[in-house]
């Protein structure tokens, strides 16, 4: 009987040597491995916490109507994609006032090299208030710093809209003005005068502060001497300004006095005018279609006390239309949904 | 038979031999274990360090106007919100709100320390010495008009009657969270956290001594190692996180250490 050949242990040393080592690999490469989820899946709460804040704030800029309670849309964005929700919290009766509305924005990070199964997920949510644009309208012409009247021309205030928008005051002040050539036509009546000056720049609803803080943003800080500007663009212009033989259109705000300079022939706007001193109507002629208010600064203690403004003076006309179409047409571009400041929400329930 | 044995130099250089590939063998195993040793702490520090920034930047990316009340540079007092919503009419002392959904695991653990309520001018004001319950009945909210939103809550807060209807709230709990030392590893840092009802936890362990707070000051968020003497110019913190490993890894005579430092900003203060 022949006995196998038992010399040799080098390959069964070998064999258990590389088995080792493999094991020993594999190990540490199951190790690293782990490291590697662990930090793919921070890198991915992360992304999906950028992908919600993404959604969130694009579909808030991209919204143009008032959205219904329980909207949603997918936003796919680089990376993965967000679902965001709109719901109504607060639905005032009043049907002038803004709807508060909560939005909810589900960011979900996806690998591109793993199919659409979300690697993670993350919500956030922020207050809004759907923001129409609308301003309270006390009359064609409110003049919380009073009216006076001279009586060598007729100056014209109609509150009533044309077409048909609603109709509203002619002429709103403090104080009954001087006896004088005056058209004034409204409804419910041409003409209410009483309460005190700041009582009635408060009425007007505009928050005069935040804007001599700089809060409102408008679309130019300045304009242009003589124009023929027919967009509907907003101008909010700091301490004062004069308009010479105008034809210019949009929301007019202006922190000082305004003065209507030229002339001949009319000086024309068309849109709101917040002034928060005093007009003075220079042009022998000026015609403004669609509503003014002047002396917002009685708001404030320390800018109170504004002069009259003078109306009819030296046969110089005026002429304030109420026109609701071109003060819709300039406040368009505040209707939206603004986030309500101090409101964000980073624990929303994700379910 | 004759059977042939292994001659006097064969055993010779097979033993050389097996001592070289042991000796080769025997490095690389120690050479795989302090790499495995040294993976293995990374991972610790890192682990700690991660989960402890989760934890803390959730909670405060939330905090509003004079949300922190006290502080060191080892430990924070913070209010921390942890439901939003709206206020709706009141009964006698009892004031009614909707909530928004929120995490339903921070609101069951959450002792609301007080509730803070929004004025005109985007500022929240403080308001103690209340508690909350869960009401099934949404009618003093439908009746102002306010909803309940889907997933939502509708809560009695007794005291909280002085909030006007519509005003937006948030329940807040003052938190305290510190770095100091270890109740379960002798010798260690660990993060604490102090909810509430005054109950204090250590969330996580450990971490280097060095771990601890800064603070972030002005419209610029300039970091400062150094409490400022008002608390309310505070508008984030910079959270120091030195994540460690449990053991020194191998052929190492300290733990691995894991560097996590990053900013917070409060989201919801004015301005």
């Amino acid at each position: 009987m022949k006995i196998m050949d038992q010399r040799g242990f080098a390959l069964p040393t070998t064999i258990l040597l590389v088995t080792v080592l493999t094991v020993m690999l594999a190990a540490a490469f199951a190790r690293t491995s782990s490291e590697h989820q662990i930090s793919d899946g921070a890198k991915f709460q992360n992304k999906a916490l950028s992908i919600a804040e993404n959604g969130l704030q694009r579909y808030m800029e991209s919204t143009t109507s008032r959205p219904s309670d329980g909207d949603s849309i997918r936003i796919n964005t680089t990376g993965g994609y967000a679902w965001v929700f709109a719901h109504v919290l607060q639905s005032p009766a009043d049907t002038f006032a803004n709807e508060t509305f909560v939005i909810s924005s589900t960011g979900y990070a996806i690998a591109t090299n793993q199919g659409s199964t979300p690697m993670a997920q993350r919500t956030v949510g922020q207050m809004a208030v759907w923001q129409t644009g609308f301003v309270l309208t006390p009359a064609a012409y409110t003049a919380a710093n009073g009216v006076e009247n001279d009586e060598k021309s007729t100056s014209i205030f109609s509150g009533n809209s044309y077409p048909t928008y609603g109709d509203t005051l002619g002429l709103r002040i403090p104080d009954a003005p001087d006896p004088g050539k005056m058209t004034v036509t409204g409804s419910p009546s041409g003409m209410v005068t009483g309460g005190s000056p700041r009582s009635l720049a408060l009425a007007t609803g505009v928050d005069w502060q935040r804007i001599l803080d700089g809060d409102f943003s408008c679309e130019e800080t300045s304009i242009f001497a003589a124009s023929y500007d027919f967009t509907f663009k907003s101008y909010c212009i700091t301490g004062d300004l004069n308009l010479k033989k105008y034809y210019g259109s949009g929301l007019l705000i202006v922190t000082g006095d305004l003065t209507f300079k030229g002339k001949w022939g009319y000086a024309y706007w068309y849109g709101p005018i917040l002034v928060g001193g005093k007009i003075t109507f220079s042009a022998p002629r000026t015609r403004i279609y669609g509503m003014v208010i002047s002396g917002l600064d009685e708001q404030i203690t320390d800018l109170s006390d504004v002069p009259e403004t003078e109306v009819g003076k030296g046969g110089k006309r005026v002429e304030i239309f109420y026109y609701r179409p071109h003060i819709d047409t300039s406040l368009d571009f505040l209707t939206g949904l603004v986030p309500i400041e101090n409101t964000w929400v980073d624990n929303w329930a994700t379910y | 038979m004759r059977r042939t044995g292994f001659t006097l130099i064969e055993l010779i250089v097979a033993t050389v031999l097996m001592a070289i590939l042991g000796t080769i063998l025997v490095q690389t195993l120690v050479r795989n274990s302090k790499f495995v040793s040294q993976v293995e702490a990374s991972m610790n520090a890192r682990q700690a360090a991660r989960a402890a920034m989760t934890i803390m930047t959730a909670e405060m990316g939330m905090v509003a106007d004079s949300g922190l009340t006290a502080a060191t540079a080892k430990s924070v007092t913070i209010r921390i919100p942890y439901a939003f919503g709206m206020a709706c009419s009141s009964t006698g002392t009892d004031l009614y709100a909707s909530l928004v959904p929120m995490d339903s695991l921070m609101y069951a653990s959450a002792a609301a320390s007080g509730v803070a309520w929004r004025d005109s001018t985007d500022s929240y004001h403080y308001l103690t010495g209340i508690t909350v319950s869960t009401t099934s009945s949404p009618a003093q909210c439908s009746s102002d008009n306010i909803k309940t939103i889907p997933g939502g809550l509708n809560v009695k807060i007794s005291g909280g009657s002085s909030i006007s209807s519509g005003r937006i709230l948030y329940l807040y709990e003052n938190i305290t969270y510190s770095f100091e030392a270890s109740t379960n590893m002798t010798g260690r840092t660990g993060l604490f956290r102090t909810d509430g009802a005054g109950t204090k936890e250590e969330l996580l362990v450990p971490f280097d001594s060095a771990s601890g707070f800064g603070f972030l000051i002005g419209q610029n968020m300039t970091p400062t190692g150094t409490v400022p003497a008002d608390l309310t110019t505070v508008r984030g913190l910079q959270l120091k996180i030195l994540g460690e490993s449990y053991r020194d890894p191998q052929g190492s005579s300290e733990p691995a250490k894991f560097d996590l430092t990053t900013s917070v900003a409060f989201r919801n203060r004015t301005n």
